[in-house]
């Protein structure tokens, strides 16, 4: 009973967003760094877990990690994407070391509170605010896409290295049996 | 058997009957009920049987302090033991059993006499044979309740247990009058608030008493202010859910008892982990049952919990109640017991002239009140009580004031006066203190931000409960930085009648003394009596402590919650002090017992422990793979074919790499890009070696020392770029490497403008090796120059390999030619296939760490972590070849190398055994000697690597032996735990291809 309503209307749901990764790394203080960002065409977030989004042309996220480390999400990106160039600081290609999934729902809030300590809640993790924190047993980043407390769901963005991939999927579906939830895998 | 249900009233849904068993009976109930109700309704008067003396027993209360009705709920999996059958929603289908069912009925028997107050400590005391036997007999007979042997529920295999986290501004523990009252204000204020109770409706007292707020039904404000509550979406209404666990730092644990989710029609429970800037605690109060003889025969009950299965339930469990009271609170029972139609046989009052409102409205309503008498003993048999004696008291109440009266009745309902829940305020430090008005133990001083309000502090009139819960809910609200700390529009309690002075009365006269008269319980759970705490006065425990631990008072998983004031109030008199002279014994979680599996949540099975998986995992999967844990990584250990053994897989995958060509998934390894200006200099200072000369596109091992100059770490790292250079580091200790190299970097190296970012995920790693590695990987396809001239060994080149982007490194790990091939993780899959295609021809062979173990043994490459133990340096391994003579700077843990104990003679160093036989492969960690006896020999060393080769068709090993390098022929011998002595012959770690012409082929 209780799968079959998960099949046709599911607590949340969580789609695999493909894209391209990139971690940036350098001093914003040091301008040369400051001006390799702005020729590359990127805005960087100097506030600590927060992120900047762009949707067009596609969703690009560049999410604050540390004090000079930033993560570049390229989503729908292609098998040969190459991170933008920049002529100070560090970037790297990192795309095969993440997996990104997209948690929307009803229940979407409660599923990560099930995994996470940190504190999802409207009022404390807006839309724009990102974290490092512990998901079940290892370390995820997790984004507000959206999150309110009027609004019936919310959208959160998991990242997560890829090698702990098959954890993951099996900690959501677990966490998740009792509401359901759907994958979705867009064929790359 | 009675239906004892009430024909109308109650919050229990008649159009909802449910089924359920208990003890292998069906019987039916209402949604609404608690197990326990449902049990009364259906005349049910023994649920269990009593741990000590076997004795039946009957439910006493109606909530979290319930001693005897202890069950397990549900089947197999799902099957939840020690829980309160007041506690448990009941549902469709609920199977129930009593705890200890089949021991309970005959209790210790006989056996019970010889089973004194402080049995544990005076059989230890008598001999430690005694215990060992009495300890089997008792482990047998204790327990409530069996646990479960699987953790999955039902044919969807679900796991009965799961836990969440939550943040909030004010949480309130009780949805009584205070704690509604609480959580409406601090909601109003708009902070987050989370109120939580153990009952599956909200509204506690108020949910059965007889009284007005605001002039309307209490109930009824009740639902209103739940509503009210659920209206707010910053407010969270956890029924059915017991906060168990007070912590530090203002984090609580709830558990919840889960019922109506689809699916499975068990139990199931969550754990959640609330983290609150500011707590109220309105846990309300339980009442104390009087101490008397026969006390704890089926139908004595406490009076609030009559009034409780009368009014919330429609269930009065008796026809004839017979009441005793130190107080007018208790008036209320008789009164709703006669508007339930039953006959109230006497009102039995301690106190002299009982002249208050409630006594008044009693007697107005026909009930007789007996001023004056206590109760003396309950008469009855296992069916429960039958009738009661009832004795005039002396002024003090302490001594028997004339001749007893016998009273016939079917139930029995004491009222001694409340205790406040102060368990979890007493969790936090807060030290209980007797207050002598309330005559209860109320929470001293807060150690954290938190406030008792209503019943939990002692207050006990409606109008002091509202208004506290609404004075702690607004000031809790505005310490955490909402509102004003002024309740708006708080509840007011209309028309309480005034309670008159209530008697101090613990323990009822006898005119026997307690160790004459028949039993008076103190502690039901435990079988603890009034005679059992004089004992342990007598004997010299004066701390409360000690006679808790003595006597087992208050040791059960109800904590003592009925029994532990009367104990202490017995305690007092018997050592001639006040109560709060006494004192109480201190809380500590879990307030209500929480089962492991709760604990655990999900994280059991195969989510216990993470395990990491490479790109080409499906395909080891599909092929056959045994796995090795390495660090937290799934490693393909070897691949056998069908009908071989370990050995045999071995051997063929050792061969194949040998003579022709292997293939290893390497991706575990850890990886970590580093770039700027200064990378070169880092790397110079963190590694032995010198790096800073290392050329473009070259690699070179590198050894990373301690600060004490012991090996930390090794691997290859490789200069890609002017500024950019990829480290590998040993799968294990990936994170601390990565670690460690920011830690240097950030506080002694802040000048130093180098960034690490680690790529150990991103890159699938495939080493192609054998003397046939080269044809295979130009047969992939590659547009990267492999002769010999243009890519020589240690160096890497970037291009493509099978038409995906690839990094190569020609470094070997086995002696053979090999490369390296790394592409991003996304194309991990399609490079193995690949590769195994084009090597097809050849002979190629996938081949596990067993292997890959085997072949670098055999060429004396060490493994940090197998053959170094964190106290070994450079050169103990024979690896000081790797070490610079560092100048100007050095490198970390170079000074340390100049140690007096790193440079004495006669340290542990690196060596090769060839075992004598021929045959034996001597074991990991077995000790070497210098002489061949069986017995007791200065130790000369160890081995830490040993594996038969296949290529040299006998057994080898490496072992650290004390001097070893200077040992070498020399005959040792390594006596075996079987009493085997194997020799052995000092040799050379290199054991293959000393020269290594074939990694440079």
């Amino acid at each position: 009973m209780a799968d079959a309503v998960a099949e046709s209307n599911p607590g949340v749901t969580a789609r695999w967003l493909r894209g391209g990764f990139a971690i940036l790394r350098g001093d914003f203080a040091d301008g040369a760094f400051a001006a390799a960002i702005e020729g590359a065409g990127l805005r960087l977030p100097t506030k600590p877990c927060t992120f900047v989004a762009a949707n067009a042309p596609r969703e690009r996220r560049i999410y604050w990690l540390g004090p000079d480390e930033w993560l570049l999400a390229d989503f729908g990106a292609g098998a040969d994407w190459i991170p933008p160039a920049l002529a100070d600081g560090v970037i790297v290609d990192v795309t095969g070391g993440y997996v990104a999934w997209r948690l929307t729902g009803p229940r979407a809030n409660e599923l990560l509170r099930q995994a996470s300590s940190y504190d999802t809640h409207p009022r404390a993790f807006a839309p724009g605010r990102c974290a490092q924190t512990v998901f079940a047993k290892i370390t995820a980043l997790i984004a507000a896409e959206g999150n309110s407390e009027t609004d019936e769901g919310a959208t959160f963005d998991l990242i997560v290295r890829r090698s702990y991939n098959d954890y993951v999927e099996r900690y959501l579906a677990a966490a998740a049996a009792e509401y359901g939830i759907a994958f979705r895998a867009p064929p790359r | 058997m009675t239906v004892r249900r009430l024909a109308a009233g109650g919050r229990i849904d008649r159009g909802k009957p449910l089924s359920f068993r208990f003890d292998g009976r069906s019987f039916q109930g209402y949604a609404g009920d608690t197990l326990a109700s449902a049990l009364l309704a259906a005349g049910v008067r023994v649920v269990g049987r009593s741990f000590k003396y076997g004795r039946p027993r009957g439910v006493v209360g109606a909530g979290p302090e319930e001693p005897n009705a202890i069950v397990s709920v549900g089947e197999g999996a799902s099957r939840v033991p020690n829980l309160r059958a007041t506690e448990v929603p009941l549902y469709d289908g609920l199977v129930a059993t009593s705890s200890g069912a089949d021991f309970g009925k005959r209790g210790f028997g006989t056996l019970a006499r010889l089973l004194p107050t402080g049995f544990y400590y005076k059989t230890f005391m008598a001999s430690a044979l005694t215990w060992r036997w009495a300890e089997r007999l008792l482990r047998h007979h204790a327990g409530l309740g069996e646990v479960p042997a699987d953790s999955r529920l039902g044919p969807d295999l679900r796991r009965p247990y799961d836990k969440v986290n939550h943040h909030c501004d004010v949480l309130v523990v009780g949805g009584g009058p205070a704690g509604l009252a609480a959580a409406v204000q601090a909601a109003r204020a708009g902070a987050r608030v989370i109120l939580a109770d153990e009952q599956a409706e909200l509204g506690g007292s108020l949910l059965h008493i007889d009284a007005r707020i605001g002039g309307e039904p209490a109930a009824a404000w009740a639902t209103a202010a739940v509503a009210e509550l659920a209206a707010c979406p910053a407010a969270t209404l956890l029924p059915r859910s017991t906060v168990f666990g007070y912590h530090d730092h203002n984090f609580l644990t709830a558990l919840e008892r889960r019922v109506d989710l689809p699916g499975t029609a068990a139990e199931r429970q969550r754990l959640h982990r609330i983290r609150a800037k500011e707590v109220v605690l309105a846990s309300g109060a339980v009442e104390r049952p009087l101490v008397f003889a026969g006390n704890d025969l089926p139908g004595v009950m406490l009076a609030s919990a009559v009034s409780v299965y009368v009014n919330r339930y429609a269930v009065a469990p008796g026809e004839r109640l017979l009441l005793a009271t130190t107080n007018d609170n208790a008036y209320r029972t008789a009164l709703d017991w006669c508007r339930a139609g039953r006959e109230v046989i006497a009102v039995l009052d301690a106190r002299p002239s009982p002249s208050g409102a409630l006594p008044e409205q009693a007697r107005a309503a026909g009930i007789a009140v007996v001023p004056g008498y206590g109760l003396m003993e309950a008469r009855g048999g296992a069916g429960g009580v039958r009738g009661a004696l009832a004795v005039p008291l002396s002024a003090d109440g302490d001594a028997l004031a004339g001749q007893p009266r016998r009273f016939d009745c079917d139930l029995v309902a004491t009222a001694g006066g409340w205790n406040p829940a102060i368990h979890l305020a007493s969790q936090t430090g807060a030290k209980p203190v007797w207050d002598d008005t309330a005559l209860a133990f109320v929470p001293g001083p807060s150690r954290q931000r938190c406030r008792s309000a209503g019943a939990a502090n002692g207050a006990w009139s409606l109008a002091a409960c509202l208004r506290e819960g609404a004075t702690a809910g607004a000031a809790a609200a505005a310490a955490a930085g909402f509102g004003n700390g002024q309740p708006s529009d708080p509840p007011v309690a209309s028309d309480e009648p005034p309670e008159a002075t209530p008697a101090a009365l613990f323990l009822m006269p006898h005119r026997r003394p307690p160790s004459r008269a028949p039993r008076q319980f103190v502690d039901f759970q435990l079988d603890v009596t009034a005679a059992d705490v004089e004992l342990a006065a007598r004997e010299g425990f004066t701390s409360v402590e000690h006679v808790k631990r003595y006597t087992a008072l208050g040791f059960g998983t109800d904590q003592g919650k009925l029994g532990n004031v009367n104990g202490i109030a017995v305690l007092a008199k018997a050592l001639g002090r006040s109560i709060a002279e006494t004192g109480t014994t201190m809380f500590r979680p879990a307030y209500t017992p929480v089962a492991f599996g709760a604990v655990a949540g999900l994280d059991v099975d195969d989510l216990f422990d993470p395990e990491r998986r490479t790109p080409m995992h499906d395909w080891h999967a599909a092929h056959g793979a045994r796995w090795e844990n390495v660090g937290r990584w799934l490693r393909p250990w070897y691949y056998p074919q069908p009908g071989e053994t370990m050995h045999d897989a071995v051997r063929r995958e050792c061969l194949a790499v040998r003579q022709c060509v292997g293939l290893l998934d390497a991706s575990t390894l850890g990886k970590v890009d580093i770039q700027g200006p200064d990378a070169a200099e880092f790397l110079h200072r963190i590694y032995t070696g010198a790096f800073r000369r290392l050329g473009r596109g070259r690699c070179r091992y590198g050894l990373m020392l301690r600060e004490d100059g012991t090996i930390f770490d090794d691997g290859v790292t490789a200069r890609l770029g002017e500024r950019h250079y990829l480290m590998h580091t040993t799968t294990g200790n990936a994170e601390a490497v990565f670690a460690w190299l920011e830690l240097w970097r950030q506080t002694e190296w802040p000048d130093l403008n180098v960034h690490f970012v680690s790529v150990t995920d991103h890159w699938a790693t495939a080493a192609l090796t054998g003397p046939a590695a080269r044809q295979v990987l130009a047969a992939a396809g590659t547009d990267i120059d492999l002769s010999p001239e243009a890519f020589p060994f240690m160096q890497v080149r970037e291009g493509r390999v099978a038409d995906l982007p690839a990094r190569v490194f020609r470094i070997s790990f086995s002696g053979e030619l090999s490369f390296e091939v790394n592409v991003p993780a996304q194309h991990g899959e399609r490079l193995w296939t690949a590769l195994m295609a084009a090597g097809e021809p050849f002979g190629i062979t996938p081949y596990g760490t067993e292997t890959m173990h085997v072949l670098r043994a055999e060429k004396g490459y060490i493994i940090v972590g197998q053959d170094t133990d964190g106290s070994m340096t450079p050169d103990d391994m024979g690896l000081g070849w790797a070490v610079r003579e560092g100048k100007p700077f050095g490198f970390l843990g170079d000074r340390s190398l100049t140690l007096a104990d790193h440079q004495r003679a006669g340290r542990l160093q690196l060596v090769g055994l060839a075992v004598e036989d021929g045959k034996t492969v001597l074991p990991e960690g077995a000790q070497i000697v210098a002489e061949p006896t069986a017995g007791p020999a200065p130790m000369a060393g160890h081995v830490t690597s040993s594996y038969f080769s296949p290529i040299l068709d006998r057994p080898f090993a490496l072992a650290m032996m004390a001097g070893g390098r200077g040992r070498l022929a020399e005959t040792v011998y390594a006596p075996l735990a079987d009493g085997r002595v194997v020799a052995a012959k000092v040799v050379d770690p290199v054991f293959y291809d000393k020269e290594g012409e074939r990694q440079r082929g």
